[in-house]
């Protein structure tokens, strides 16, 4: 057993160790909200695309997607290039005004873009229930982990991922967050760079394997999903990516727009080393263990019972390192949320840096439990339950982010019409209709992100504009937004 | 016997040419972005 072996030990030892040091580190560099939150905005392109690795790669890619190639082959593989479609219309539209920007949170961005507070608290509300979700599918999958693994109760590997996380999330904030997420990915490059030579060794090599999945099912080397089914899952990553607000929220934290699009590319480079190697992981256990009770344990067993005991040991320590890094940036979006957008602006506005520290450090314990109660019922595989948060995400807010950096007609009512428009229709085709039309390929996210723009669009032509100085800083060239912010001779006296 | 599809191929050409596009854009807009504030 990996678990018993002494290598398993000084492994995890040795992760645990460097990550209490980068928390307690953090916690000593951490004295205000904006190095909380955005960590001085001092990170540059390797961290900041290892960063935004860490964040997108979670339990939805080395549990969910893992079980997805394991049960279904090839095919699902070509989802990423709508994740990377995400990730150009951000790093084009997005990314760059973001970051010109420079707030805090992404509810900062719809305050001030629409000029209203009610848009700023509705973002900021449907972020924390959405990642609510998020948060389950990355806790299910530690429990799928523990059970398969360690044959602990879910439970209680769910309260040590929260416990974890928190504490370094707590203690430096995005500061420590980011050297722990570059610690993390290099942990999943380096389980999978090993894990796969040994894994391929044991099915025979690419050739054999391609055969005798073929005669299992020519579907699973060939196509199992349609181009249309595929472009539907990828149409919901992409939208989600584009506008995703705990990968947005790290685009404060780094030095500049260029950095952002440099980070981006390094993330994209990382994502397609681990997403292949993923999908190979998942055809070999395919070929291996032909029949696992459920696909997401196809990572568990592999890690315990076909690596050797070092490079099982740090597949499963990069494993773990996914669901927190995705964890923890969750975690930090929804406690900011809470206490920059919801306690500073509605409960007391009068409030000081330290008690927003508190309240955020508070907020990532409680934001971190709630989603504890829904992993415990197990509502779905965990990819199902990544790709539900997804497209409930692009519903509500691909519209006001991507539009409402690039049309500068958009108004609050239209914001607010969309974000509420495009969350209830996604919401309401799920549970009514999903199932039912399912036959005619039109899935919630289409139905949720076309709601969404229809009212934007109609509402903000129908109200009145918003004021041009909220609009400078993202539609302004920089050198204008700059010199508007810089005091004239007789205004300074 | 059949093996994988021209898609479990194609898929690795088709990535390592995108991350190439992208990040060639990625740095020389960078440095463009630099030469233009000077």
């Amino acid at each position: 057993m990996i678990t018993e072996s002494f290598t398993f030990f000084i492994v995890v030892s040795l992760y645990v160790g460097i990550v209490i040091a980068i928390g307690v580190w953090g916690y000593f560099h951490t004295k205000t909200e904006v190095d909380f939150l955005a960590a001085g905005r001092t990170i540059g392109p390797w961290i900041g695309g290892a960063v935004l690795t860490a964040t997108q790669i979670s339990a939805g890619t080395f549990v969910g997607t893992l079980g997805r190639h394991y049960l279904t082959g090839v095919s699902w593989i070509w989802a990423w290039f709508g994740v990377w479609a995400g990730w150009l219309t951000s790093a084009l539209f997005v990314a760059p005004k973001l970051r010109r920007f420079g707030a805090l949170t992404v509810a900062d961005y719809v305050g001030k873009r629409f000029a209203s507070e009610r848009a700023r608290t509705l973002s900021a509300a449907l972020i924390i229930v959405t990642y609510t979700i998020y948060l389950t599918a990355q806790f299910q999958a530690a429990g799928e982990i523990s059970m398969a693994i360690f044959h602990v109760k879910p439970a209680y590997s769910m309260v040590a991922l929260i416990g974890s996380t928190a504490f370094y999330t707590i203690a430096g904030g995005v500061r420590s967050s980011s050297y722990v997420d570059f610690l993390q990915t290099m942990l999943m490059i380096v389980g999978l760079f090993f894990g796969l030579p040994i894994v391929l060794g044991h099915v025979g090599g690419l050739s054999a394997l391609g055969e005798y999945l073929g005669s299992i099912d020519p579907r699973i080397a060939g196509s199992w999903y349609s181009w249309r089914e595929i472009a539907a899952v990828a149409i919901a990553f992409g939208l989600t990516l584009a506008a995703a607000p705990y990968e947005m929220t790290r685009y404060y934290s780094m030095r500049d727009a260029a950095t952002v699009r440099k980070a981006i590319g390094v993330s994209i480079g990382c994502q397609a080393l681990i997403g292949s190697s993923v999908m190979i992981l998942g055809l070999s256990m395919r070929g291996l263990f032909p029949v696992l009770p459920s696909a997401d344990q196809a990572s568990s067993v592999l890690a315990s019972s076909v690596m050797t005991p070092l490079v099982g040991s740090l597949f499963l320590v990069g494993m773990i390192s996914a669901i927190m890094s995705s964890s923890n940036s969750v975690l930090i979006v929804t406690a900011g949320a809470l206490s920059h957008d919801l306690y500073a602006r509605l409960i007391n506005r009068r409030a000081s840096d330290r008690q927003r520290l508190l309240v955020n450090r508070v907020g990532v314990v409680v934001l971190g439990f709630v989603p504890l109660f829904f992993a415990l019922q197990h509502f779905g595989d965990v990819q199902t339950i990544v790709l539900t948060q997804s497209k409930f995400i692009a519903s509500f807010f691909f519209v006001p982010v991507v539009f409402g950096l690039t049309w500068r007609r958009g108004t609050r009512e239209g914001a607010i019409a969309a974000m509420a428009g495009g969350f209830l229709a996604c919401l309401v085709w799920t549970l009514a209709f999903q199932t039912r039309f399912a036959a005619s390929g039109i899935d919630a996210v289409e139905v949720g992100v076309a709601t969404s723009a229809l009212m934007f669009v109609a509402i903000s032509l129908l109200t009145p504009p918003t004021p041009a100085a909220n609009l400078a800083v993202f539609f302004d060239p920089p050198s204008e937004v700059a010199a508007a912010a810089v005091p004239s001779p007789i205004e300074r006296g | 016997m059949i093996g994988f599809g021209w898609t479990f191929y194609a898929f690795f050409v088709a990535a390592a040419a995108w991350v190439l596009l992208y990040n060639l854009w990625a740095w020389w807009s960078a440095n463009s972005d630099r030469e233009s504030r000077r």
